[in-house]
């Protein structure tokens, strides 16, 4: 599932009703789901930030034990410098929160993807 | 999206209602100014569905903020939901933030249908105080409070025989509410003509508004819960609550709106008939007023320039369309000066 949100704040709130509404029939424990929800909140917050972009790409890919989820923008009018990077304190909160957080930018066009993965079910618990 | 509200209960006292996120912050300004002074502040975190880290780390920044006004205040935060006080505690422990302290009763959630304090206040309202818009906000803002399940709220009134929106408890409730009477369907809608309740439990699979259940979908809202507002016999309106969440409002919600909306009912339909009241008193004596000054200035004129009282209003009249002014303004004026008007500077 993929879908675009104007990139500003008042979208995070739309953002995780699209996360809480593609969680449903996923198993995953009330704790989990809320670890899901934040961190993807806090990922786009983290792009808004630093994007210029007018839109934010959310996709959502739930396999049998873990969900792939990705936040990014089109890089098409960032302008580009290197104090706008992500660095590694503003996804502290987020590695905490899912298994695997990955941020990539694309030198040429700034374009920046913020790929997260959380495993659940007999994967994700000990 | 306003999806936070605040809530100032006491001088040092606040209920956070919603979720907070960046989007919100701005809504803690007055929780902000308050921790400039010293003393304890407390934080009721009961309806507070979701922190994000900007929220997290602007909570902990009340307690840094209170830790340097040089007194041992601390940042009290009562009864937050699992998920919002696992993250308190990791930043209370992480940045050794002893003025955060973090108190989990037993009680979550109060459903009790026993009179709740704001309900109290309601009845307690001057409508003198408060213009119907007011009163109308009022009860949306009570009902977010108020009512179990709901996140958002809003009143619409029967205005000449349509429904026209009154007030809400924030933007995204206005947005629906906006919405349903642009599509001319919605459970408020029928609720303000039908006299009964309307309670759509999920959206999702809501059939008897296709195009509000559209726009309200579009906007984050799962269910929706519409009151008639009662006054003897006739629904003079509807409070709505609104929930992101499918299922969001049971028997308890059910009650809890009804109570408050026949409280409130009664209390609009006071407001709108004290200040229509007002209105028209203030009205009649503008136009006793207008009237008195007036006569005065055509006297004026008549006295000074030998004319009828039909040609002294006239020439005030011209005046008036000439310098775009009212003709109660140019009396007003004529009267002020009183002595002397040289005719070149005359009204005609």
């Amino acid at each position: 599932m993929k879908r675009s949100f104007p990139a500003d704040c008042t979208s995070l709130f739309p953002v995780r009703q699209f996360v809480r509404d593609s969680a449903v029939g996923v198993d995953l424990r009330p704790q989990e789901l809320d670890d899901i929800v934040l961190a993807v909140s806090d990922a786009c917050a983290v792009l808004l930030r630093h994007s210029l972009d007018t839109v934010i790409v959310l996709s959502w890919e739930a396999g049998r034990e873990e969900i792939l989820i990705t936040v990014e923008d089109r890089g098409e009018i960032r302008v580009w410098a290197e104090e706008s990077r992500i660095d590694e304190e503003e996804i502290s909160l987020i590695s905490d929160l899912v298994d695997d957080v990955d941020v990539t930018t694309a030198p040429d066009t700034g374009r920046t993807l913020i790929r997260m993965q959380k495993h659940f079910g007999t994967k994700g618990r000990p | 999206m306003d999806i936070l509200k605040v809530h100032q209960t006491e001088p040092r006292s606040f209920r956070l209602v919603g979720e907070l996120d960046l989007s919100g912050l701005g809504c803690l300004r007055p929780i902000e100014a308050v921790a400039s002074s010293p003393g304890d502040i407390h934080l009721d975190l009961t309806r507070l569905r979701f922190v994000d880290g900007a929220g997290l780390d602007r909570l902990a920044d009340l307690a840094r903020q209170l830790g340097r006004t040089g007194d041992a205040g601390r940042v009290v935060v009562l009864r937050p939901p699992r998920s919002v006080e696992r993250l308190l505690k990791r930043v209370s422990s992480s940045e050794n933030l002893d003025n955060l302290v973090v108190v989990r009763l037993s009680s979550v959630v109060d459903d009790s249908l026993e009179i709740s304090e704001p309900a109290r206040d309601l009845n307690q309202i001057l409508v003198s105080d408060y213009p119907p818009e007011a009163v109308c906000k009022l009860i949306a803002e009570l009902a977010v409070s108020e009512v179990p399940g709901a996140e958002s709220a809003c009143v619409a009134i029967r205005s000449d025989g349509d429904v026209a929106f009154a007030a809400s408890s924030d933007h995204a409730a206005e947005r629906v509410q906006t919405a349903s009477i642009e599509l001319g369907e919605g459970p408020a809608i029928d609720t303000v003509r039908s006299g009964q309740r309307h309670l759509s439990h999920s959206l999702v699979t809501e059939q008897r508004w296709p195009q509000f259940t559209n726009a309200a979908m579009y906007l984050g809202i799962a269910s929706v819960l519409s009151e008639p507002l009662p006054v003897r016999g006739t629904t003079i309106g509807a409070l709505t609550v609104l929930s992101a969440r499918e299922n969001a409002f049971g028997e308890s919600a059910c009650q809890g709106i009804a109570r408050l909306a026949s409280r409130g009912a009664v209390v609009i339909a006071n407001a709108v008939l004290y200040w229509q009241s007002t209105e028209l008193a203030g009205q009649l004596r503008e136009a006793l007023e207008s009237r008195a000054v007036i006569d005065q200035a055509k006297g004026i004129l008549m006295a000074r320039d030998h004319i009828s009282a039909d040609e002294a209003f006239a020439m005030m009249l011209k005046a008036s369309q000439r310098s775009n002014q009212k003709v109660r303004d140019i009396a007003q004026r004529l009267v002020a000066e009183i002595n002397p008007i040289p005719a070149e500077k005359g009204l005609s």
